[in-house]
This record gives structure tokens, sequence and C-alpha cells, in this order.
């Protein structure tokens, strides 16, 4: 399987252009030669062992760490040009739960960039955002604090804002994490329906049962890409990685510091 | 009535109470964020780091503010960028520099005696005898704050929420982080001559803590903040002139009663729901 191979026509840009990136974290090396690239309507799943670069790989798809070596191209254009297209849905521990904001005021926060300075929100984006929380089954919950609704419905309400900026690229870090299988699944079902929509998603996880049924592409890494394919082409790959894992040295600049699932 | 109206007849309890309710309506909006950052020891450094602004201010005979804003403004950027760029925890930052500035300004306050200017004033704050000039400084100042955080609303509630997903949304957190030190380092300029130095965080966390026991989304806890600081600060006045004490700890003690009578209302609503 050659990292060319995507789902996109040929002739089109990707949407997500990885090409031969390397990260470095306070000198070290954690990711490597890694290519790949996506087009429009792909949900993917990103797996590793742990410590094997998979939020860092999220964090450089969103601008968020200096390329050692490498570009990453959004719809053909550099990141710098490309700022809001991508949406991101961070680790749990990352969001500050001190802060009092009802799911609403969440998803409104998506608008910010498009409202622009010194604007308040107007009815068109009223409109949106209780569209986005229609969308993802949340409306009902609209008026309720965030840091009080389940690891589940808080997914959804980051999704939500997601699409309330309206990005066509969605990067949502250990998803799964503290979150119940049925909670799980209807998360899955609400990305599926804004794959169809032509939206390119990346999960990172750590469940390599439920790949298959989930996701339409998978990335396993482990530094380097080890394999980039179908769920079915690379899971007896990541098995392997995962198995030898124990031999890497582990690794908490990557953020993973739970079990694997 | 008499003894509500009795203390407006001077000028002077005048002025005093237009700079408390400016200070009772500004610093609990500023210190929603406070609470919502972790940003208490923050506030309580660069009040006491601008000392050395408040005394050059006087030997120089000009306004506290002509030399507390600069240096509070200053020691705010600098705490951002030392703690960023030294790579010990910001907590222990700005403790260096608030013990550094704060002993430096008392040094300078030892050294030049004579001066027309008490440490104790500065430290527990001296509204009763402020003038015209101040009571416009200080309105000025706080109106300008309000303004800077109104004005930046959305954008700060999002970086103080989520600041990872606000810079790949594309918003330039770190210069909100910086704007949100400028104005609070406006509002304790603003609070200082209130409740002096030592106090100026009590006017900070103490009604935006109170009120987020009350209300639970941010915006409107800011309000009601806001309205718990102009009682406390009008309180906080009458109990100062009645009963002679200095003006920051007589609003520091009814802001932290009110705290706890809501802590205890709380519980026992809690305890019989």
């Amino acid at each position: 399987m050659s990292p060319e191979s995507t789902s996109d026509p040929p002739g089109l840009l990707p949407t997500l252009a990885v090409e031969d990136v390397a990260v470095e974290l306070g000198g070290r090396v954690i990711l490597e030669d890694v290519s790949f690239s996506a087009g429009p309507g792909v949900l993917v799943g990103v797996l590793g062992p742990n410590g094997a670069g998979k939020s860092t790989l999220l964090n450089a798809i969103a601008g968020l760490l200096p390329l050692k070596r490498g570009r990453i191209l959004i719809e053909g254009q550099a990141i710098a040009g490309a700022r809001g297209q991508v949406a991101y849905v961070p680790q749990q521990e990352r969001v500050n739960w001190r802060f009092p904001a009802s799911a609403w005021d969440v998803v409104m926060m998506g608008r910010a960039r498009r409202i622009g300075w010194l604007r308040r929100p107007g009815g068109h984006d009223r409109n949106m955002v209780r569209r986005c929380l229609e969308q993802v089954g949340m409306w009902d919950k609209r008026t309720f604090p965030v840091s009080e609704l389940s690891g589940g419905q808080r997914q959804r309400i980051f999704v939500a804002r997601a699409l309330a900026q309206e990005a066509n690229i969605l990067l949502l870090d250990e998803a799964f994490s503290g979150v119940d299988v049925a909670s799980q699944e209807g998360l899955v079902a609400v990305l599926k329906e804004l794959r169809d929509e032509g939206r390119t998603i990346l999960v990172a996880t750590h469940d390599v049962g439920t790949l298959s049924a989930r996701f339409d592409m998978a990335v396993c890494l482990n530094r380097h890409v080890c394999g980039w394919g179908t769920p079915e082409q690379v899971t007896p790959r990541l098995i392997e990685e995962l198995y030898s894992a124990h031999t890497a040295a582990h690794d908490s600049t990557d953020g993973n510091n739970g079990n694997p699932a | 009535m008499e003894i509500l109206l009795e203390p407006f007849q001077f000028a002077f309890m005048v002025r005093a109470l237009i700079i408390s309710v400016a200070v009772g309506i500004v610093a609990p909006i500023m210190g929603s964020y406070i609470i919502s950052r972790g940003l208490a020891l923050m506030g309580d450094a660069l009040s006491h780091a601008i000392l050395p602004g408040v005394v050059a201010a006087v030997l120089l005979g000009v306004s506290p503010f002509v030399g507390t804003i600069p240096a509070a403004v200053i020691i705010a950027i600098l705490i951002g960028y030392l703690s960023r760029r030294i790579g010990f925890s910001e907590d222990t930052t700005i403790g260096i520099l608030f013990v550094g500035l704060f002993a430096l300004g008392l040094a300078m306050l030892s050294i030049v005696r004579g001066l027309a200017v008490r440490l104790e004033d500065i430290l527990l704050g001296q509204i009763l005898g402020v003038g015209w000039g101040d009571v416009a400084a200080t309105v000025g100042l706080g109106v300008l704050a309000l303004l800077l955080l109104y004005a930046f609303h959305k954008e700060l509630v999002f970086a103080t929420f989520d600041p990872v997903g606000a810079r790949v949304a594309g918003l330039p957190t770190g210069f909100l982080d910086n704007l949100l030190l400028v104005v609070l380092a406006l509002v304790i300029v603003v609070a200082l001559q209130a409740v002096g130095i030592i106090l100026v965080l009590a006017m900070l966390i103490v009604p935006a803590a109170t009120a987020r026991l009350l209300v639970r989304r941010f915006a409107p806890a800011m309000l009601v903040g806001a309205l718990l600081g102009v009682i406390i600060a009008i309180a906080g006045l009458y109990l100062s002139f009645y009963l002679n004490l200095p003006s920051g700890p007589a609003m520091t003690l009814v802001a932290v009663i009110l705290f706890a009578v809501a802590v205890a209302a709380r519980r026992r609503v809690s305890r019989h729901p």
C-alpha cells in the first residue's frame, strides 16, 4: 500500500496531505517520514502504541507544532494560510473545566473567528449554533453546563463546535477515552454522518477491536507510518506493533499515559 | 435613613463613593477571568509589584497613576514572558518577581523619608483622601478596562475555556493572554486607592467567586459579581466611615462575609433539595 493511495479522485487536491513530516520535541524525534493523504469524506483512525506520536501528529496537522521536515497541506495550502479550516477536539484534560460554559456557549465559540473582531453574534450565528447542536443530537442539552455532561455528550458538543467553525477537517484526540461504549457508538454515528457530508475526520484512538466497524481508513503510527490503508489491511500490522510496543521506551510527550484499551 | 445619607454631606465621601462603585463594578468582572484561569497569585503579585511605581510617582511629584500604569503593564508582560522562557513554573516566576519588586518599593520608601505619602495608605487603601483628579482617572481607567473586556469578550471566553481549540480555530491566543494581563494591570491600578495593595486581590476574586456560587454561566456570573462588588464597596465605605477603619479591610470583611453566607446557603440548598 503506497502513501498515494487515497480515496480522492485523480486530479483533485487531497483535503489533507501529510508529506514526509518529521517532528522533534525537546530534541527527541517523535515523528519521522510520515506521509499519507486523505480526500474529502473519509473517516480515518489514527492508531499505535502509547507514545507512538498519535497526539503529536494531530497537533502537527492542527498547526500547533513546528515541523522539523516535510509539509502538511490543507486543500493544497500550507497550514498558516488555512487557519480555521481545521477544527480540533482536544483531549478532555486540556480543556479548562473550571470555566462555566453552557453547551450553547461552547458551540458559539466555534463562530468566534467567522463573526470577526469587535462584532457580536447575529441571527445567522444563532441559527448555525442551533443546527449544529441538532445535528449532534444535543439541542435539548443546550442550557446544561458542559462540565456536567457525560464524556460522550461533551465530545458531541465539541464536534458541534467544530461544525459551527465550518471546518472541513476535524481532528479528535483520544475521542473515546472516558466515554462508555454505548455513547462511543453514538459518537461514531455522528462522525459517520459528517463524513457522508464530505468532511475529513481523523480520530486518535487506542481501540483496535472496533477499527473496521468505525473507520474507512487507518494509519498505524509508531514514529513512522507502519501501515496505511483500509482497517482490514492495517490491523495485522497494528497488532504486531502493539505487542512489540512494551519494548519501546514509554513516551510521555504523547500525552497518552492511560492504558491502551 | 439619616445614617445612610449623613456621610455624603462631605464632598470627600462623595468622591469615595464614586471610586468605590467603580472598583465594585470593574474588579469582579476582571475577577471572573482570574478565577477561571487560576490567576489569583498573578493578581496578588501584580498589585504588590507595582509598589516601586507608586513610590517613584510620589517622588517625582506626579499622580500615582503615572507611575503605576506603566509599571503594572510592564510587570504583567514580563511575568508572562519569563515564565515561558526560564522554564520555572509560572507561580515560581511570579513569586520571585512579586517579592523582589515589593521589597524594592519598601526599600525606596524607607530610604526617602518625609514623603507626603504614608505606607499604610498605600498598603491598606485610603479612599477618604482622594481628590477629583483621582476620581476622574479611576473612572476613566475603569471604563477603558470594561471596554477592552467587552470588545474581546468572545475571543477571551474561547481562549479561557479551550486555549488549544482556540488556537487551532485561528485565534491569536498569545495576544489574548497578554491583553488580559494588561487589563488586569489597569484594574489593579483602579482598585489600589480603594482597597490598597494588600487587599486588591479581595475585590478581584471574592465577589467573582461568590457570584460563581450563585450563577452557573460565565457572562451572567460576571454581572452578578459586579452587583455584589457594588454592594460590598458601598457597605465597606459605611463601615470605614462609622468605625474609622481603613477602607481596604472594611470592604474585604464585607466581601468575605457575603462569600461565607453564599457557601452556607448553597450547602443548605443542596442538603434539602
